[in-house]
C-alpha cells in the first residue's frame, strides 16, 4: 500500500484570498516533491500556474525538487511586495 | 543577535537605536517608507501588510548581514510594519551607522532594495472606490 505523509502548508498574501485558508494539514503520498503539491493545489483551488512563485520548505528557501518529508511546513510565496 | 524586526505597532526612527553605538560613526542614515495616497492613479485610503515572520526575519537578517560585509559601515538595523496602515503612516526604517558618508548612503540603499526584492512581505492595497489588491512584484 502507498505510503501517506501529513505536510502543513500555510498560505499568504494572494494565495490566502483564494484557499480562504491561513493554514491547512493535508496528506499526501511519500515522496510528493514541492512541485507536485503545488500542482495539486492549483486543481483543488484554481490557483494561477506560475513559475513567479517560490517555496520554502521549513522556514527555508527551497527548491520545487525538493522531496517534502513526514510534517514538513511549506509556503508558496507570490511575489514579494514589501517596503 | 537580530538586527532585523517586524512590528505591528507604529514605528518612528526616533524609536528605534539612535545613540551613536560606539562613537566610532560619523555618519547615520536613515530610510523611511511612507504610505503615500496613490499609486497608478488610484486613490489610496490604507495598506495591508502581510509577512511570513519566520523566513522575513531569516532573510532580513542575511541582508544585514551581507550590507556589514559588503560596505564599509559599523552597524545596520531594519524594521518593517506589518497590519492596517493609514497614509503618512511609516512602514519600514533602514538605519546604518558608517564612519563616512558614502558607504552609509550605499549601505542603506542597499538594505532597502534587497528588502523589497527578497523579504517575504506583501502589501495590500485599499482604496477609496472600496476596492482592493495584492499589489504584484517590487512595487
Amino acid at each position: 500500500m502507498e505510503q501517506m505523509i501529513q505536510i502543513s502548508i500555510h498560505y499568504f498574501a494572494g494565495l490566502r484570498d483564494a484557499t480562504k485558508k491561513d493554514v491547512e494539514i493535508i496528506t499526501i503520498r511519500k515522496g510528493a516533491t514541492a512541485k507536485s503539491v503545488y500542482q495539486h493545489l492549483i486543481t483543488k483551488y484554481d490557483l494561477p500556474d506560475t513559475n513567479q512563485y517560490k517555496v520554502a520548505v521549513n522556514d527555508s528557501f527551497a527548491s520545487y525538487d525538493t522531496k517534502i518529508m513526514d510534517q514538513d511546513k511549506l509556503v508558496f510565496i507570490p511575489p514579494v511586495t514589501g517596503g | 543577535m537580530s538586527n532585523f524586526f517586524i512590528n505591528q505597532e507604529v514605528i518612528h526612527p526616533d524609536l528605534m537605536v539612535t545613540e551613536n553605538p560606539d562613537h566610532q560613526s560619523g555618519a547615520k542614515s536613515i530610510f523611511e517608507g511612507i504610505v503615500r495616497e496613490n499609486n497608478l492613479g488610484k486613490s489610496v485610503t490604507s495598506l495591508e501588510y502581510q509577512c511570513y515572520e519566520e523566513l522575513a526575519v531569516k532573510e532580513g537578517n542575511l541582508i544585514i548581514s551581507e550590507a556589514l560585509s559588503k560596505f564599509d559601515i559599523n552597524y545596520a538595523y531594519c524594521v518593517h510594519r506589518i497590519g492596517l496602515l493609514n497614509i503618512g503612516d511609516t512602514a519600514v526604517i533602514v538605519l546604518v551607522y558608517a564612519a563616512h558618508r558614502d558607504d552609509s548612503f550605499k549601505a542603506c540603499r542597499f538594505i532597502i532594495d534587497e528588502v523589497k526584492l527578497r523579504v517575504p512581505i506583501w502589501k495590500k492595497e485599499l482604496y477609496v472606490s472600496g476596492e482592493s489588491e495584492w499589489l504584484q512584484g517590487a512595487g
